[in-house]
């Protein structure tokens, strides 16, 4: 009998799969990528990320964690992109399955992952968060003195909805470089020159942010300054570029375990 | 949350309540029902240990401890039956091993009636179709993998022979359920044919199992196939349901006993780990969504005489993976059970490298016999070999041991062990840097009786291979002082480590490192404690033919086992 009412019922109606549209929003979304040169999935996670910044260009900010599981430098390795502030956040961003994870906008999206490491899923979560409640505007203003090698930024924030003290806003200043050419395994073998993009070298701030100690209200537009040096790069070394650095801020709160991330920024040291 | 679990707590609580209340009174005699249970507990100590890699997860960094418990409690009052489990994680790695899980509550519950010919259960269910190729629920404690149905169950006796049953609900994950309805059943018969004296038994049986995906589901999936730009691999509609049907038979004459399955799945979308997709720079990444029907043919085969027995199993799966949501990764959600095709071995290093089911192109045969060469001596020879439906090698294990009992005070067990493991598609590391693992291990076991209650056993290994971390050597020693204690030592060493694999973190690789274990278990009754000092090498799990890669431990492990 069982079987006669699962034959009776098996035609239904399909849902189509429409082809991907245009998003338009105010919102600009933070996507942290946890990632490792010795990752042999990894690759994919990065392609399908050029692919979301392709699809969200501005709207969409990404970084790319070299913490720590399967982070380590390869024998062909040149440099090593662990830090201990980078480790710190890869468990902050806990849990998640496996590597290639991606973290978007730090929401738990799914029940046991912060950092959802099936990157199919991962142009869904963008395009729900771009479609979410904006609640501030944030922009970035640097100015970098070649001689000191410093980074003036000031983080210009206009709410559209007020803030109250117990939100705990913070922003984290990272320090992000691209076009490094180093090692990366694959699902094949260790890719001697693969360029690595978005990775994040430094902090400007606490690696959990900085909090903003202030109520932000409705379209009254706030001011925050800091400042970051480039360290020098050590002989031999073409790292610490500044033409291939980027800031990334973020406001996000940070109460009750709560992460969530309201809106972020990026922009080039030297334009 | 507090909510969630006291609800549950309730719920349970009224489950025991009403039969307890119905009962003349609390005994375990027979008019008064049966009360039983068990009780199983892990507390892990972890001890910080860089040189191995036992670092960098919240345990060893600052949580120091994690601990799991299970309770559980069932009583049967004549056609009655209720159970539940109580489950604890305090800061567990059980079901991340590189993170931390804390949350208790119940588990588990069930009532189960029998009302003559209709016995009907409701709460988590336990339960499969045939070989579980397209249903098993089943629980996996050493992986915190339950996959337990809640729902309810009828299932129905149509004569001494026939029973057709029925069943839907929600999968469990941890104290929830995924949102998917899943909904099945199947008739399973028994007949006999031929003479009194020579009878043809067959125990016939057919199944069949849908998944109804949840709103969220889809909406995942669309959103995730809508990137797909090559219209190749454009999928451009999906469907809410899947359906999986299985036919299986038990023949048995004399000696001889066959079990052959075959089971379908309809066309559904999964996540194909080796399809590429193409990305907009024209790149081709591995990992798609596919829509594609799927079979599965199993087979066992086992003919025993007077000094030799015999079994091969065979087994083919082609697209069948079968999740109760698709957008699941490892061994979330999985519905199914597809039977494991290698020896289940226990010894240290002949289990270190063990493969892991693959649910999308896998073909497979195994060979086992067991022999008695003379009254003392006796001996078992196994052959497995696992493929892709390509033709690539995945797995090839020869085994082969013999056992001598010199008297009743001493026994031994020697042989050998050759593997060869595909270590790039079961662990997921790049295939042109991972060459498969080619081992040799040589073994021994004795054991010697001292007295009655005195006896030693000594195990010896040696895996020699140039591939992952080289070459080891494992020794144990288990002195056992019947009936309370038994006290062991053994160590594990990298005896020629591999001094090139960039699959192994620099700060670890080609080090020369001793593992040592050591500890006692004391048993008293139904009452079992161990407690361990435990080094371990970071490893392969598996556990019912479902594996993962568990980092490396260190630190002490105390156990209690109870059966009440």
């Amino acid at each position: 009998m069982t079987l006669v009412f699962f034959f009776i019922s098996c035609k239904e109606v399909l849902v189509p799969v429409p082809e991907q549209g245009e998003t338009i929003s105010p919102r600009v979304v933070l996507l942290e990528e946890l990632t490792g040169v010795s990752c042999p999935n990894c690759p994919t996670g990065t392609e399908k990320i050029k692919e979301l910044k392709n699809t969200y260009g501005d709207n969409l900010v990404v970084v790319a964690i070299h913490g720590d599981f399967l982070s380590w430098p390869t024998p062909e390795s040149k440099y090593d992109f662990r830090f201990p502030e980078a480790k710190q956040l890869e468990n902050y961003l806990k849990p998640w399955l496996g590597k290639p994870a991606a973290s978007v906008n730090r929401i738990q999206h799914v029940e046991d992952e912060l950092s959802v490491s099936n990157p199919q899923l991962w142009n869904g979560y963008v395009k729900d968060e771009l479609e979410s409640e904006h609640r501030v505007n944030l922009d970035l203003d640097l100015e970098y003195n070649e001689d000191t090698r410093e980074v003036s930024i000031k983080a210009i924030v206009l709410p559209v909805s007020d803030f109250g003290l117990e939100e705990e806003v913070r922003m984290t200043v990272m320090v992000l470089e691209s076009e490094i050419e180093d090692a990366q395994e694959d699902p094949t073998s260790i890719i001697e020159e693969y360029t690595h993009d978005h990775v994040l070298r430094d902090f400007a701030t606490d690696w959990n942010g900085k909090p903003l100690n202030v109520e932000l209200f409705d379209n009254v537009e706030k001011t925050f300054t800091y400042s970051y040096t480039i360290p020098m790069p050590e002989e031999g070394e073409t790292l610490w570029n500044p033409a291939h650095m980027e800031i990334v801020a973020f406001l996000h709160s940070n109460i009750n375990g709560e992460k969530t991330v309201f809106q972020a920024a990026e922009a080039k040291i030297i334009e | 949350m507090l909510g969630k679990i006291l609800s549950k707590l309730c719920t349970a609580i009224l489950f025991f309540s009403c039969f307890f209340v119905s009962a003349p009174s609390f005994t375990f005699a027979q008019d008064g029902g049966s009360f039983f249970g068990a009780f199983n507990s892990n507390a892990n100590f972890f001890i910080r240990d860089e040189n191995i890699g036992a670092v960098d997860i919240p345990q060893y960094d600052n949580q120091k401890f994690g601990a799991d418990a299970w309770l559980n409690l069932n009583y049967n009052y004549k056609k009655v039956k209720v159970g539940m489990r109580y489950d604890l994680f305090n800061n567990s790695n059980l079901f991340d091993p590189n993170g931390s899980y804390t949350d208790q509550g119940i588990g588990m519950y069930f009532a189960e009636l029998d009302l003559g010919k209709l016995d009907l259960r409701v709460g988590h269910i336990y339960d499969q179709i045939g070989s579980g190729i397209i249903f098993r629920a089943y629980e996996l404690r050493p992986l915190l993998f339950d996959n337990a149905l809640f729902g309810a169950r009828l299932r129905y006796r149509i004569n001494d022979n026939w029973t057709i049953k029925g069943f839907t609900g929600k999968q469990k994950f941890l104290f929830d359920t995924f949102d998917a309805v899943i909904k099945g059943g199947s008739v399973d018969g028994y007949v006999q044919l031929g003479s009194e004296e020579n009878p043809i038994n067959l125990i016939p049986g057919f199944g069949v199992v849908s998944r109804t995906n949840s709103d969220e589901t889809i909406q995942k999936l669309v959103s995730a196939l809508q990137s797909y730009i090559e219209p190749s691999e454009r999928i451009e509609a999906i469907a809410f349901n899947n359906y999986l049907f299985s036919a299986y038979n038990t023949l048995t004459y004399g000696n001889f006993s066959w079990y052959a399955e075959a089971a379908y799945k309809s066309p559904d979308v999964f996540l194909d780990p080796f399809a590429t997709v193409t990305t907009f720079t024209g790149a081709k990444v591995p990992g798609r969504y596919v829509r594609e029907s799927g079979t599965v043919l199993y087979t066992t085969f086992s003919y025993a005489v007077k000094k030799i027995g015999i079994t091969i199993e065979a087994k083919r799966t082609e697209h069948f993976n079968f999740r109760t949501d698709q957008t699941l990764l490892l061994t979330r959600g999985i519905v199914n059970f597809l039977p494991p095709m290698m020896r289940q071995n226990t010894y240290r290093l002949t289990s270190r490298y063990s493969p892991a089911t693959q649910d999308v192109s896998e073909q497979a045969i195994q060979v086992d016999l067991r022999y008695n060469l003379a009254k003392k001596l006796s001996g078992l020879t196994n052959f497995s070999y696992i493929e892709t439906l390509e033709g690539e090698t995945l797995y090839r294990e020869i085994y082969s041991q013999l056992q001598y009992k010199y008297n009743r005070k001493l026994k031994m067990t020697a042989g050998v062990q050759l593997q060869r493991y595909n270590q790039a598609i079961y662990e997921g590391k790049p295939a042109n840097v991972t060459p498969d693992v080619q081992t040799i291990t040589p073994f021994m076991d004795v054991l010697y009786k001292f007295t009655r209650k005195k006896s030693l056993r000594v195990e010896a290994q040696y895996m020699s291979t140039e591939q992952d971390y080289g070459s080891w050597v494992f020794a144990l020693a288990e002195l056992g002082l019947a009936p309370h204690w038994q006290f062991e030592v053994s160590g594990m060493y990298n005896v020629i480590p591999n001094t090139d694999n960039p699959n192994i973190a620099a700060e670890v690789r080609g080090k020369q490192i001793f593992y040592p274990t050591f500890g006692g278990v004391y048993s008293e009754g139904a009452n079992r404690y161990s407690l361990r000092y435990v080094k371990q090498v970071e490893g392969v799990v598996c556990s019912g033919g479902v594996c993962r890669l568990e980092p490396a431990f260190s630190g002490v492990k105390f156990e209690v086992t109870s059966t009440f």
